[in-house]
């Protein structure tokens, strides 16, 4: 590894799968909630994530060396961020709830935005079947919520 | 990786990955979508029901249909429904934070459009983006806008007079973008730029100045400045320009992007912070009176620059200005030079070389490949300092095999003592 800009100082992650990953730490703490307890000096042992296993962690820890990377312009992580999120929505799913649980607001805010640009638009039945959302309301309730937001449904 | 979890695979055809996520998040998805579209996921399931109320940002635009292959088939009976929408909307949230309102809308009364605005204030949103299209005459923007103290960034876009009261209070204002506005008189940006000591981008884009003689921009805190005003010598807006001066008072000033005739006078104040300005002036169709010396008053104001564009139209209007009449300023500080070319740009360059002593990088954009056969280069009778001590780099975008480019690259290759990259050209 090469010198890092801040410091090379290496701090070990345990995901709830039992894998440990060796991270640099000032890409590790782009993850709020790391940084909270590097800063409080809980860090020095491996830090346990039990809310999310090796592959994720190394797919989130991917994201956050590429934006540590004081190098790389805006552009260019524009590019690398869209072709990051081309995930199936199992991936997608294991993302953003690790984005959630580590307090990563970037890859939280790249994560819904992309979800977004899946819902924006569509019928409401389309959007239904893609991500198999089952209608549970009855015909009388759903004529009512139309109804209350006519325009909406426009 | 995949291999990794092996049930994924499988499940995620029939499972619901997406109503099982946290609220928060779900919440904070639904703000990255038009309000009208977050408010259609409610009819998906009671999960999804009352998501779109908890929503910080209201994106509310008139203009978008969910099923446009339909048609519009009544322009009124939308109207009607649009501002049944937005009012339930603005109802049904109460008295919640709003993060950011945007509203694009077309045939609204001011009665509606400053209500759903001092509405969104009220709830404390800082960021307000309202759009008011078509023209707009009649329509009168509430000046109470303007005492709202969180506010951080305004945008006002439309072919609307702008009313700005005595006195504005906006000590949190921090980008203010005015897109198509007519300004009421030269009192409007001084009482704006007055009430707003942080301001520190400022845009406006093709906006209306037929009331105005004096454009005074005095910012302390004002680090962008972009005065833009798309010209075309038979437009309304030549028609309707008048000259007006511009006064700038920014010692903070970094970036200044500018597009315009040439005003009737400059005052441009110390700009010592200087890092980048782009330039893009025109002059009016039969003006000949006083322009030499009103280009001469501008570059001079931004001389301190480290880096300058001139745009294919300001390319000509300098060399015809300095090349008749005057010598160019000094360009003690500029290390980034980029001319967008055209027949007078191998003419203006030898004078612009000779006064950039410490220039870095040259780069030549051939923006209308079309009219490179026009260009001409005439070496200056001695190399200029800065091909002895600076240049660096030279860039060619958009080569064309023209005689005389070739001529200059030529002059630079052989010159440029310390130069060691040129880039644009192909291989042979």
């Amino acid at each position: 590894m090469s010198l890092s800009p801040s410091t090379s100082k290496m701090l070990s992650l345990k995901s709830s799968d039992g894998k440990v990953l060796e991270v640099e730490e000032h890409v590790a703490v782009l993850c709020e909630t790391i940084k909270s307890l590097v800063e409080d000096g809980c860090a020095d042992s491996p830090i346990p994530l039990a809310n999310v296993d090796g592959a994720t962690l190394g797919n989130v820890m991917e994201w956050c060396k590429k934006h540590a990377d004081q190098k790389a312009s805006a552009d260019d992580l524009e590019d690398w961020d869209a072709e990051f999120v081309e995930r199936d929505q199992g991936e997608l799913y294991h993302l953003i709830m690790a984005a959630n649980y580590l307090n990563i607001k970037g890859l939280l805010d790249l994560i819904c935005q992309k979800v977004a640009d899946m819902i924006k638009g569509k019928h409401p039945e389309k959007i239904r079947e893609i991500f198999n959302i089952e209608n549970d309301f009855t015909p009388e309730q759903q004529e009512q919520i139309r109804k209350d937001n006519s325009w909406a449904f426009e | 990786m995949d291999s990794e979890r092996p049930s994924q695979k499988l499940s995620m055809e029939t499972e619901d990955r997406i109503s099982p996520l946290p609220d928060s998040v779900l919440i904070s998805m639904l703000s990255f979508v038009p309000t009208k579209h977050a408010v259609a996921t409610s009819i998906l399931s009671k999960r999804w029901k009352s998501l779109w109320a908890s929503v910080a940002v209201l994106d509310l635009d008139d203009s978008l249909l969910l099923h446009p292959q339909e048609g519009n088939t009544d322009p009124i009976g939308n109207t009607v429904s649009f501002t049944n929408f937005v009012n339930r909307v603005l109802i049904r949230r109460s008295d919640s934070f709003i993060r950011e309102f945007k509203l694009k809308c077309r045939k609204y009364d001011s009665f509606h459009v400053n209500a759903w605005a001092l509405a969104a204030l009220r709830c404390g949103a800082p960021v307000l983006n309202l759009c008011v299209t078509a023209e707009q005459q009649s329509f009168n923007l509430t000046t109470d806008i303007f005492a709202f103290q969180q506010l951080v960034f305004i945008k006002l876009c439309g072919k609307f007079v702008l009313d700005v009261p005595k006195s504005v209070c906006l000590p949190n204002l921090y980008i203010l973008h005015l897109d198509s506005i007519e300004f009421r008189d030269d009192d409007s940006i001084r009482k704006l730029c007055a009430g707003c000591p942080v301001l520190e981008v400022l845009r406006v884009d093709d906006c209306g100045f037929k009331n105005i003689r004096v454009f005074n921009v005095s910012a302390p805190a004002l680090k962008s400045l972009i005065l833009c005003c798309s010209f075309n010598k038979n437009d309304d807006y030549s028609r309707e320009f008048c000259e007006y001066e511009i006064v700038v008072d920014a010692p903070a000033l970094k970036y200044l992007r500018y597009s315009d005739f040439l005003a009737r006078d400059y005052s441009l104040g110390s700009l010592q912070c200087l890092l980048d300005v782009y330039i893009d002036v025109n002059i009016r169709r039969g003006e000949r009176v006083d322009v030499a010396r009103r280009g001469i008053v501008l570059l001079n104001g931004i001389s301190n620059s480290k880096s300058l564009t001139l745009s294919y139209l300001s390319v000509a209007i300098f060399y015809l200005l300095y090349g008749r009449w005057s010598n160019l300023p000094m360009f003690h500080n500029l290390t980034h030079l980029t001319l967008e070319v055209n027949k007078y740009c191998g003419l203006l360059l030898p004078m612009l070389l000779e006064n950039s002593p410490n220039l870095e990088i040259l780069v030549l954009d051939i923006v209308h490949p079309w009219r490179i056969e026009e260009f001409k280069w005439n070496p200056p009778p001695h190399v200029p300092e800065c091909l002895l001590l600076h240049l660096k780099e030279v860039e060619i975008k958009g080569f064309i095999l023209q005689e005389d480019l070739l001529k200059l690259i030529k002059y630079l290759s052989q010159n440029a003592r310390v130069l060691n990259r040129v880039s644009g050209l192909p291989e042979s």
